[in-house]
């Protein structure tokens, strides 16, 4: 089964050379057609191998695969999955299969290249979630960065070339920071007598990492690099502004893979090397960590509550999503972990779904301004029923998925024992727990709800606008894919087990890593009580596993 | 019938099976299913419907559901019977979801109060079902309707089955986005989708404080230390269960300070603020108004405003555990709510505006009883209220029917003779909301007034006054409506039968009902013995003797304050002896106040439009300038700086090759001086 | 005592005359307008570096010839590079009707 690894990684980069040498068709409509069959039987392909993965040995299944590639300098080709890996692996090839159904009505011109960038795209998306060596992954980190600038460029809208070239500058400055965590780690491991083929191998860097011989403040540089890093990709307050204006002028199915994949890749980061591998530093730092969470969620919601361009709205919705993996993640236990990856996937699965319909309307009425719009449901029923679906997911509706996982970001927040334990902390005035900020988060949640609903009712209700009158209802290609959307929303909403049993071994093998970190810190100071806020009773027993 | 206690999960799959099957009708592609329902279909053009979207399918589908609860309903309400000493709660629980140490489970809890909404639930919705049947016949979204009403009806008796507080909140969320589809179902008329909104908005910011009770509760006994000292079982067992409420209550009282467990009383009971529109975020209800009248009946009136009662009644250890600040909180805001509502429903012409406020003040009864403690006189209340408010609203509806579409009372009158049976039967509502002549109302009220008079002198007086003002405004509405001549233009149909047969059953419960459960009457047992047994058995209530006689004296004084007002009414809109422009006149000041309904909606307002929309604008333009402003300015520099530097690059080759030369040379030399140095 | 009267020739004399004809082929390179003399003056600079080369070579390792071969390599590329450089001299004056240094600014920035 292992070597299924490579292959699936190495797949999209075959069919994205396939692509690029295709002969030209001289008739441009019978091209266009069997370019989209060719994409859609190469993401299905994708989807299917990615299942076999998944599902073929049963679940929680650890797979392997590593080859020397340059052993001089320490890289090996390493391929593994685990269950995180499984379900982000999972996610992005059905993304890719659904936004290139998208692709069907909302991509015009340049199909061969298109499709060539496309699954460059999902190849080194795949190699980001499936590497498993830091180097690596490092290499497909940075080659995502070409195609989707490119089909930004290519393929977008009005402000297209600011908006490309912001977002990969943004992206490498932050690479800055991760290629000097990567080095220094690297180094590290260099000089504490790893062996020098495979100095980057993921397995032998964590246990590295773990070593409590392992010096502090080296830990927090790393830690600090890597967080830096992903957190523009995540996006974190105040590192976000590449995203609204990327969303915004990237075309549908790029949206819709922006913001179902993309950020993922900075969620995953996080939860993989900095919270991973250093929880000693996070842990210390988890109540900081939380409050950059908590302005994450509500200073973003606010802002897309008076925005008056709709894909924006939806864009810095994502951005208030994005601050609940990070509020869990700091919380630092079980829960949270299993609510931050239940966040990726729900945000994955819903935003993909607003974001395709927005824009269908754009299609339809070239414009994606709010104040246009008025009564589409009249016109536009089957959109609407979905949009008010995925508008009600959004907004956390119980029983659809992405409920479960800001309920237990809450609820993780609120069990935590985590703890400052830093100086700093004692000079704060703020009594900053985690406890605290939870609850001030949970602001978000009426927020959240109040952006979406408004503009459910300025898009949907009301007398039928003047631009609205013809508007036609969502075609057959769109029907298909937000009903398979809709499918898994309402599905994991209801049966939210079915996907935490998938990840459920890398919930575990994380959160003993935090397990031993708090015994670690228990060893080395007794808390202070000033740090501990809110939590006089929990504090009386923080012995949690 | 044993089967159908065990079964009781089944209760809510039932219609929440009928939605899926309603929506998927409505969902299947064109040709299969023609959709009649939006804006371009013929109700003629039914015959071509699939099996699944036909009205007749979708009335089967949704009602059968309801049938089906109805009977479990009975079961449950015999098993109550058959219990003698005391009541065993019966719970099942599944789990729903794990992560680390926590274990969400979904379950159903079985004791007296459930037995009580469930049969209240089922047995109202059934009847507004066949109402419906008539009202929205000709409505091009019948099948959707019924929909929307079988996903309501899953809600709300998940909601009442709840066996614990986290799913509690989940169903809690659920009814309130059914209230919004329903509230929303004429979505084209601005106000109804602009009443949608501020319905779910207004919930949504009581749930805020609804989850922060809750996580703060789950946070302070989410530690084994905790469980293994006041608790006997595992939390995994049961989290926040209701079952366990009362020994965590106890252990939560010994372990935080006193401030700290009214502060999560007071959060807690936010929830129930906003679902039972109590003051200050009742603003929603009247607005829900726009929705159509049986959903005016069947959720803003009779069962889910009154889950907020319900859950109070459930979470009660918790409330009365903090006596000195979560009790006279909730008594102070049900005394509120009750007066507001009541003065503003006077001055209201529209007949459903008036209901609203009518039920919002009654609401407020409700909960002023489960501030005094009087949990049992609260419940019996919410019980008596559930069946004549949902009469009185369907009567309403049937007065709009026949009056095609008329709202406005000024523009009615006189309709006794054509609409006979709708006539009588808010006749005998309104009797029994004010609580004349032994009718159900007189029952329950009279016990919490009794409970007021026992406890707080100023509570009963304020009660009392909003009492009578409640005969006052109900006969008002009455007068208005049935008597006098006809104002209106509109042609006045005849009644429907599909609509007046329920108004019928429903009187019947609103006459009766109150004096068989009053304890009086044939031997059988008042209504708080049936409701104290159970999870509440261990609560601290009043003793039988000493309410019983305070019922007595309070009983008649009620009696002749209800007979004031409606004496009163009378004399204004009945006899017309009193002008009503003299009494704006002199009571000028007043009615302004109420007309403007306290002024709380422009209040409010004020506040998102100059308070918190500024906030959102004032981030966005932080954002725009100031985060982005910083990125673009990154990027101005470093290419201002370029622009500086290339002026070096002079194309020149003689420039370059001289600069070279004299750098070369200012290197030997430094080289050499540093090195005779050195 | 001829010693005295014809002072001998040793490297520093060499060296001096190279450092003359490199700053002179400099200045040229520097100054020059005209392209055919940048040209020659670049010239005159490899040439002085070749005295260098022989000379030091001659002085320190007179055994070797290391030196003079570096020195005839240097004449082969200044060869070559005094054609390529003709060459493209007299496709600018073809293109451009001028051989001074001063019309070619186009890589200013």
């Amino acid at each position: 089964m292992e070597f299924l690894l490579p292959i699936l990684v190495g797949l999209p980069f075959l069919a994205s050379g396939v692509f690029a040498l295709l002969p030209t068709n001289p008739n441009p409509e019978t091209e266009a057609k069997n370019l989209h069959w060719l994409a859609g039987i190469v993401s299905t392909i994708l989807l299917v191998v990615a299942s076999v993965l998944a599902f073929g040995q049963g679940v929680g299944t650890n797979l392997s695969w590593v080859q020397p590639w340059l052993p001089k300098f320490g890289l090996s080709l390493a391929f593994g999955q685990d269950g995180l890996t499984a379900t982000l692996v999972l996610l992005t090839t059905l993304l890719s299969l659904l936004a290139g159904v998208a692709s069907i009505t909302t991509i015009g011109k340049r199909l061969k290249l298109y499709y060539s960038l496309f699954f460059l795209l999902i190849g080194s998306v795949l190699g980001v979630f499936m590497a498993r060596d830091l180097f690596l992954f490092f290499l497909f980190f940075e080659l995502e960065l070409i195609p989707m600038y490119l089909l930004i460029t290519i393929w977008g809208g009005p402000r297209r070339d600011y908006a490309a070239m912001k977002f990969v500058l943004y992206t490498l400055a932050g690479s800055i920071f991760l290629v000097s965590s990567i080095l220094l780690l690297g180094f590290v491991a260099k000089a504490s007598g790893a062996p020098e083929q495979s100095l980057f191998l993921f397995s032998q860097l964590k246990q590295l990492a773990s070593n409590p011989q392992f010096p502090f403040q080296l830990q927090l540089l790393i830690f600090v690099g890597f967080f830096v890093a992903f957190s523009v990709k995540l996006p974190v307050v105040p590192l976000h502004t590449w995203l609204p204006d990327a969303h915004v002028e990237a075309p549908t199915p790029i949206s819709m893979l922006l913001a179902g994949i993309l950020l993922k890749m900075g969620a995953y980061g996080l939860l993989r090397f900095a919270f991973e591998w250093f929880p000693l530093v996070g842990k210390l730092l988890s109540p900081y960590i939380g409050l950059l969470a908590l302005i994450n969620i509500v200073y973003t919601a606010s802002i897309a509550l008076v925005q008056t361009d709709m894909k924006k709205l939806i864009a810095y919705s994502s951005v208030s999503h994005m601050g609940f993996i990070l509020l869990a993640l700091a919380a630092y236990n079980a829960t949270g972990i299993t609510a931050a990856i239940f966040v990726m996937v729900a945000h994955g699965l819903v935003s993909a779904a607003l974001f395709m319909g927005v824009g269908t309307l754009y299609g339809r009425t070239h414009s994606r301004d709010i104040a246009i719009y008025g009564g589409v449901a009249q016109k536009a029923p089957v959109l609407f029923y979905f949009f008010l679906l995925m508008s009600l997911s959004s907004l956390g509706l119980p029983l659809l998925v992405s409920f479960a996982g800001e309920s237990l970001t809450f609820y993780s927040g609120f069990i935590s024992h985590a703890f400052s334990a830093i100086p700093l902390s004692s000079s704060v005035v703020l009594p900053l727990s985690i406890q605290g900020v939870t609850a001030l988060s949970a602001v978000g949640v009426v927020l959240g709800a109040a952006y979406m609903l408004w503009l459910v009712k300025r898009l949907f209700f009301g007398p039928v606008s003047e631009a609205c009158q013809q508007l036609k209802d969502a075609t057959r290609s769109e029907v298909a894919v937000l009903s398979v959307l809709s499918v898994l929303v309402i599905g994991l909403g209801f049966f939210p087990n079915l996907l935490t049993a998938q990840f459920a071994d890398s919930t575990t093998a994380i959160a003993s890593q935090f397990s031993q970190a708090e015994a670690q810190l228990q060893r080395l100071a007794t808390p202070p009580q000033s740090a501990v806020a809110l939590s006089d009773g929990s504090s009386t027993s923080s012995t949690q596993p | 019938m044993d089967w159908f206690i065990q079964t009781l999960w089944l209760v809510p799959i039932y219609p929440l099976v009928a939605f899926l099957l309603i929506s998927l009708g409505r969902a299947l592609p064109k040709p299969l299913a023609y959709d009649a329902s939006e804006g371009h279909g013929h109700v003629d053009a039914s015959e071509a419907l699939p099996l699944l979207a036909k009205k007749e399918v979708a009335f089967a589908l949704t009602s059968g559901a309801t049938v089906l609860g109805l009977v479990h309903a009975i079961a449950s309400v015999a098993w109550l019977f058959n219990q003698h000493d005391g009541v065993t709660p019966i719970e099942q629980n599944w789990q729903w979801l794990q992560a680390g140490d926590l274990v969400l489970k979904l379950g159903t809890l079985l004791d007296a109060n459930t037995v009580m909404m469930l049969f209240v639930v089922t047995f109202i919705s059934l009847f507004i079902q066949i109402y419906t049947h008539g009202y929205m016949n000709h409505d091009k979204g019948y099948a959707k309707f019924f929909g929307y009403l079988a996903l309501f009806n899953f809600s709300m008796l998940g909601l009442v089955l709840s066996s614990n507080l986290i799913q509690t909140y989940m169903f809690w969320e659920l009814v309130g986005v059914s209230s919004y589809l329903l509230i929303g179902f004429w979505f084209h008329k601005p106000a109804a989708a602009a009443a949608s909104m501020k319905a779910f908005l207004v919930n949504r910011v009581g749930d805020f404080g609804f989850l922060i009770g809750i996580l703060l509760l789950l946070g302070i006994t989410f530690t084994s230390g905790f469980w293994q000292q006041y608790l006997s079982i595992n939390p995994e067992q049961a989290l926040l269960s209701f079952q366990g409420f009362m020994p965590m209550v106890g252990g939560l009282a010994k372990t935080i300070p006193a401030w700290l467990l009214g502060a999560i009383g007071i959060l807690v009971f936010t929830g129930p603020m906003a679902k039972s529109a109590q003051v200050p975020l009742h603003t929603w209800l009247p607005d829900a108004m726009e929705g159509p009248t049986p959903i005016s009946a069947l959720i803003h009136a009779a069962t889910m405003v009154a889950a907020g009662v319900y859950l109070i009644a459930r979470v009660f250890p918790l409330m009365a555990a903090s006596m000195d600040i979560t009790m006279p909180f909730i008594t102070i805001i049900g005394v509120i709510t009750a007066i507001v509502g009541a003065t503003i429903a006077v001055t209201q012409t529209d007949i459903k505006k008036a209901l609203a406020y009518s039920t919002m003040s009654q609401l407020g009864f409700m909960v002023t009883a489960m501030g005094l403690g009087a949990y049992t006189a609260g419940l019996f209340h919410l019980f008596t209220h559930a069946f004549f408010k949902a009469m009185l609203f369907l009567g309403s509806g049937s007065v709009i029917h026949a009056c095609e579409g008329e709202q406005d009372m000024r523009k009615m009158g006189g309709l006794m003779k054509k609409l006979p049976v709708t006539g009588i039967t808010y006749l005998i509502g309104t009797i029994a909301i004010s609580g004349l002549f032994w009718t159900s109302g007189f029952w329950s009220k009279d016990e919490i007034l009794a409970a007021a008079a026992h406890q707080h002198p100023v509570v009963y007086i304020l009660l009392s006054a909003t009492a009578g003002l409640t005969s006052f405004y109900m006969f008002r509405t009455f007068f208005l409506t049935f008597m006098g001549t006809y104002r209106g233009e509109a042609h006045v149909h005849k009644e429907d039968p599909v609509m007046t047969a329920p108004l019928a059953v429903l009187a019947v419960p609103s006459l009766l009902i109150g004096v068989l459960l009053s304890g009086f009457a044939f031997g059988l047992p008042a209504f708080g013995h049936y409701i104290t047994h159970g999870l509440m058995s261990e609560l601290p209530h009043h003793p039988h003797s000493l309410l019983d006689a305070m019922f007595n004296k309070v009983g008649n004084a009620s009696q002749m304050v209800g007979l004031t007002g409606l004496v009163l009414a009378f004399a204004v809109y009945g006899m017309k002896l009193i002008n009503t422009d003299t009494v704006k006149r002199v009571l000028a000041w007043p009615y302004e106040l109420f007309r403007n309904k306290w002024f709380f909606d422009d209040v409010y307002q004020g506040l998102v439009e100059g308070g918190f929309m500024l906030i959102a604008q004032m981030s966005s333009t932080f954002d725009k300038v100031v985060i982005d402003g910083v990125v673009n300015g990154v990027g101005c520099i470093t290419s201002g700086t370029g622009g500086l530097i290339r002026r070096l690059q002079t194309g020149r080759i003689q420039t370059y090759v001289t600069v070279l030369g004299f750098s070369v040379l200012a290197l030997v030399v430094a080289y050499q001086v540093l090195m005779v140095k050195g | 005592m001829s010693s005295a009267v014809t002072p001998e020739i040793g490297l520093s004399t060499y060296l001096a005359l190279a450092s003359i004809l490199f700053g002179l082929g400099f200045m040229g390179v520097a100054t020059g307008r005209h392209l055919m003399r940048t040209l020659m003056c670049v010239e005159l600079m490899l040439n002085a570096v070749n005295l260098a080369l022989v000379a030091i070579n001659n002085a320190v390792n007179p055994g070797d010839l290391s030196g003079q071969i570096f020195a005839i390599f240097v004449l082969t590329v200044s060869a070559a590079e005094a054609a390529v450089g003709i060459a493209i001299v007299i496709a600018l004056f073809k293109n451009t009707g001028s051989v001074d240094a001063d019309a070619f600014q186009q890589l200013k920035g």
